[in-house]
C-alpha cells in the first residue's frame, strides 16, 4: 500500500492545497468509480457520464482552495458533483431543475438518521437500484445518497444544501413512493 | 472499467501540468465572500432605509390616524398603502435570504426562519434608526432640494393622501353641519389650500367637539351631492402639523 493510499481525503487534499499536484491523482483514483455511479442516475447518456465526471474533478481542483480541511471531504466533492450534474441537465433540458425548493421552506422535524440499520439491509439497496428511474429526480439523488453512497443525513444536507430535517421528510416521501412499487415487508425491514 | 479510471486520472494529471487546469488562490474565495457580505449588508442596509421610509412616511402623511376611523378609514389606509414599497421590501428580503444562503449556518436552516430572522433584524434596524431623525433630515435636505436624488422620494412623503378625502390642517371656521380645514404642510405649494368638509347628523354626535384654530386631521367622503362628507377627525397637536 503506497503512502497516499494510507492517508485519509483530507490529509492528501491538504498536500494537494500546498501544491503537491500528484497527489491529486489518488483522489481521482479514490472517487472516480463513486462519482461515475452517482452520474449515472442523472444522466442516462453512458457516453457521457466520463466527460461530466471528469469536469467534476476539474470543479474540484479548481476550486480546492477553498476546502477547509478540518472538514470531511467527501460531502464536498459530492456537493461538487450535484453541482455539475444539476447544471448538466439543466443545460441538456433547458429547464431550471428544482430551483425552488418548498421542501426546504418549511421546518420539519428531525427524523433520527437510521443509517447502520438501514444500510445493511442489501435487498433494499437492490431495490432502490432497480426502482430508481421511476422516481422523480429529487428522491432518486437522496435515495442514491443514503443507500447506495452511504452517506448520513447530515453528510447528505451538506451535499444538497438542505435541513436536515428536509433531508428526513424527503427520503420519508421517497421511501412512501417505494412502498406502492415494492413489497411492503421488504421496506420495513 | 481500470484502464479507463487510468486514462481519465492520466488526462486530468497532464492538464494540471500543462497548466490547463489552475487551482483558484485563496485570496478569490476570501474575496467572493468579502463581495456576498458586503452585497448582503448593502441590501439590509437599503431594506432597513426602506422599511423606515415607509413608516415615517405613513406617520407624517397622517395615514395612520386612519386606522382609529372605522372601516372607511381602514379602506382608505389599504388603498393608500405604498403596496410597491412593500413588494420592493419582499423582493430584497428574499434578495437578502438568498445571499445568505452562501453561509453555511443559513442553508442548514428552513427559509422561513431565515425570512424570518432577517424580517426581525431589519424591523429592529429600522426601530433603532427611527429614533434617531434620518428621515426628517433628509425630508428637510429634500424640501430645501439639497439632495436631487432624495427629491423625488421625500416630496410627497409628508403629504396627507387628499385625493383619498384625508385632509390636515387648522379648522378656520365651523358651522352646524361642516367646517372649513385650511390644509398647510409647510411647503408652500399647490395642496395648501381650504376644504369644507360636511357633518352628517349620524356623525355629529361621534365627533370631538371642534373649534377654530384646532388642528386637526380628517377623512371625508365625496358623495353624489357634491359634498365631502366627514367620517374621521383626529385632534393635533401643533408639534404635530409638522
Amino acid at each position: 500500500m503506497s503512502e497516499g493510499e494510507k492517508m485519509t481525503d483530507e490529509e492528501i487534499i491538504s498536500l494537494v492545497q500546498q501544491k503537491d499536484k500528484e497527489k491529486f491523482g489518488v483522489i481521482v483514483d479514490r472517487y472516480e468509480k463513486k462519482l461515475s455511479r452517482y452520474a449515472l442516475k442523472f444522466i442516462s447518456d453512458a457516453n457521457k457520464i466520463e466527460d461530466v465526471v471528469q469536469d467534476v474533478f476539474i470543479k474540484v481542483y479548481e476550486n480546492i482552495m477553498s476546502f477547509d480541511t478540518t472538514r470531511k471531504f467527501s460531502p464536498w466533492i459530492y456537493r461538487v458533483a450535484h453541482n455539475v450534474f444539476i447544471n448538466e441537465i439543466k443545460r441538456k433540458r433547458n429547464v431550471l431543475f428544482y430551483a425552488f425548493d418548498f421542501d426546504a421552506i418549511l421546518p420539519h422535524l428531525e427524523y433520527e438518521d437510521p443509517l447502520p440499520k438501514e444500510t445493511a439491509n442489501s435487498e433494499m439497496k437492490n431495490l432502490v437500484e432497480e426502482e430508481l428511474k421511476s422516481l422523480p429526480e429529487k428522491y432518486r439523488e437522496i435515495l442514491i445518497l443514503y443507500y447506495t453512497e452511504d452517506l448520513s443525513y447530515k453528510e447528505i444536507a451538506e451535499i444538497l444544501e438542505v435541513p436536515i430535517g428536509t433531508v428526513g421528510i424527503r427520503l420519508k416521501r421517497a421511501r412512501s413512493i417505494l412502498k406502492k412499487q415494492i413489497p411492503f415487508d421488504v421496506l420495513s425491514k | 472499467m481500470n484502464n479507463k479510471q487510468n486514462d481519465l486520472k492520466k488526462n486530468i494529471l497532464s492538464k494540471i501540468d500543462s497548466g490547463k487546469i489552475k487551482m483558484k488562490p485563496k485570496i478569490y474565495f476570501t474575496a467572493k465572500t468579502v463581495i456576498v457580505l458586503f452585497a448582503v449588508i448593502a441590501a439590509v442596509v437599503v431594506l432597513s432605509f426602506l422599511v423606515g421610509f415607509a413608516v415615517f412616511s405613513i406617520r407624517a402623511s397622517s395615514r395612520l390616524f386612519l386606522l382609529g376611523f372605522g372601516n372607511a378609514g381602514i379602506w382608505t389606509f389599504l388603498v393608500t398603502f405604498p403596496w410597491l414599497l412593500l413588494v420592493t421590501e419582499i423582493i430584497l428580503l428574499i434578495f437578502v435570504d438568498i445571499l445568505l444562503k452562501y453561509f453555511k449556518f443559513a442553508y442548514k436552516t428552513p427559509f422561513i426562519y431565515l425570512m424570518a430572522g432577517t424580517t426581525v433584524f431589519v424591523v429592529l434596524i429600522s426601530f433603532f434608526t427611527s429614533t434617531i431623525p434620518v428621515h426628517e433630515t433628509l425630508y428637510q435636505e429634500a424640501v430645501e432640494q439639497k439632495i436631487p436624488i432624495f427629491e423625488t422620494i421625500y416630496k410627497d412623503a409628508k403629504r396627507p393622501p387628499e385625493e383619498n378625502g384625508v385632509f390636515r390642517g387648522v379648522i378656520i371656521s365651523v358651522d352646524d353641519d361642516a367646517f372649513t380645514i385650511f390644509s398647510d404642510d409647510y411647503d408652500k405649494d399647490k395642496d395648501d389650500g381650504q376644504q369644507t368638509i360636511s357633518i352628517s347628523k349620524e356623525r355629529l354626535k361621534y365627533i370631538p367637539p371642534i373649534r377654530i384654530g384646532d388642528f386637526a386631521v380628517v377623512a371625508c367622503k365625496q358623495e353624489k351631492d357634491g359634498r365631502c362628507y366627514l367620517y374621521g377627525l383626529k385632534k393635533l397637536k401643533s408639534a404635530e402639523m409638522k
